[in-house]
């Protein structure tokens, strides 16, 4: 516990964390993207189900 | 007949102390309702693995030589090797999603993304605790909310806590309604909580709703390619749900299917539970971190709610953040009763619905982030 192999593996889970949630932001943000482009397209179309 | 005492002898207490566990799991699904279809054969599994010299498992015996056990056969062929039952229940999970709520309030996707940051804050914490990283990662998956994601990547990484993993997830969502309040109102005010948003669904297509899943597929296939069996087997079984012509399919994926996985998935992990591995200080380490990611994600979501408020003008009430975890439906559930608790008249059920369905997607995604991230760190 603390010693230096946990901080080194400390210090990594950090990056992992940076990384981890900004991909999974990016992927998010990216379906909201193609979700609102497809209800725009949608919604000119007849509304079959609500 | 000293035979039939032969199996009394070898009791040791630790195989005392999985029935105790395996008795407790038992009761809590049984008398408190705590995800019975998993901790009841998981609990029963548990004793049946830890009888010794059980034939659940394999045995050398004198005479014989190995003999090869059910429960250590399914373990090996269905988990172990192809991390085949935790994938197929998301055929099962996805078919039971309706995205709906989602797809007409879109902007919830932000929160199943905040929510997991439970995962990560306990990765960092475990590997300070002097977990290595596979381990680290595989004890903050627990946070993913999500049962079968926190078996597979324990799995991959071949984490040795599998079973007290598995143990804790399925534990802490069950343990949601306890839980999320606590954390919730740790980090709002009762004004925040009394936030009214006015539900305005627009139609959804069912065009959207049959494009939905095959572009999540693709999109999380492209960015996290591990999480591609997962989201792709999640997807799969709402693109049976949504698709229209095989409500059939539909059916039997979100009951039979789902059912008979369920339950070998329960029996089987318990595997994992044998009083050697199990029985450890460990453990109970793992439980506490399983609580504090549940805690994180909670807070993450919540957080982030209040930095969008920030910049919007229509505010959202920041437990709704709190329902991106995958705990599905137990969390927007969670939300509507504080929200009523606050005030009878806020409804905030249905945003909550969007946000926990988006859960489940950014779960499976943390999961593959997660699988594809930490073996980059590992020399």
């Amino acid at each position: 516990m603390f010693g230096p192999e946990a901080i080194q593996n400390f210090l990594y889970s950090l990056e992992i964390m940076g990384l981890g949630m900004v991909g999974i932001f990016v992927v998010m943000l990216v379906l909201i993207l193609f979700i609102t482009v497809l209800t725009k397209i949608g919604s000119g179309s007849k509304k079959d189900r609500s | 007949m000293e035979f039939l005492l032969s199996g009394i002898m070898a009791i040791t207490w630790q195989q005392v102390v999985m029935y105790a566990i395996g008795g407790l799991l038992i009761y809590l699904a049984i008398a408190k309702d705590f995800e019975p279809a998993l901790l009841m054969p998981m609990g029963f599994g548990a004793i049946l693995v830890n009888l010794p010299l059980s034939g659940a498992i394999d045995q050398i015996t004198e005479g014989i030589g190995e003999t090869h056990g059910i429960i250590q056969w399914l373990f090996e062929t269905t988990i172990e090797a192809s991390e085949a039952l935790p994938i197929l229940l998301f055929i099962g999970i996805g078919a039971m999603i309706d995205f709906g709520p989602l797809l007409s309030n879109p902007k919830m996707m932000i929160f199943g993304a905040a929510a997991q940051f439970g995962i990560f804050f306990t990765v960092a914490l475990a590997a300070l605790l002097g977990f290595d990283l596979k381990d680290a990662a595989s004890i903050g998956i627990i946070g993913a909310a999500d049962g079968p994601t926190a078996i597979m990547v324990s799995q991959i990484f071949k984490s040795k806590y599998m079973g007290a993993i598995a143990v804790a997830a399925y534990s802490y969502m069950a343990l949601v309604p306890i839980v999320q309040p606590a954390a919730i109102r740790l980090v709002t005010t009762k004004k925040e909580r009394l936030i009214r948003m006015p539900y305005n669904p627009k139609s959804v297509t069912k065009t959207t709703r049959i494009l939905f899943p095959i572009l999540v597929t693709m999109v999380a296939g492209l960015v996290a390619p591990m999480s591609v069996a997962l989201v792709g087997f999640l997807m799969f079984g709402n693109l049976l749900r949504e698709c229209g012509c095989l409500e059939s399919l539909s059916k039997t994926a979100q009951n039979e299917f789902a059912n008979i996985i369920t339950l070998l998935l329960g029996i089987t992990i318990s595997f994992s539970m044998r009083a050697d591995q199990f029985v450890t200080p460990e453990t109970l380490l793992i439980m506490v971190l399983g609580l504090v990611a549940f805690v994180m994600d909670s807070i993450g979501g919540v957080m982030v709610a209040k930095l969008m408020n920030l910049f919007s003008k229509e505010k959202i009430n920041p437990m709704v953040g709190a329902a991106g975890i995958s705990a599905f439906p137990m969390s927007a559930r969670v939300i509507q009763k504080m929200a009523i608790s606050e005030d009878p008249q806020n409804h905030l059920l249905m945003q909550a619905v969007g946000a926990n369905v988006s859960g489940q997607i950014g779960s499976v995604i943390a999961g593959g982030v997660i699988l594809y991230l930490v073996p980059m760190f590992i020399k």
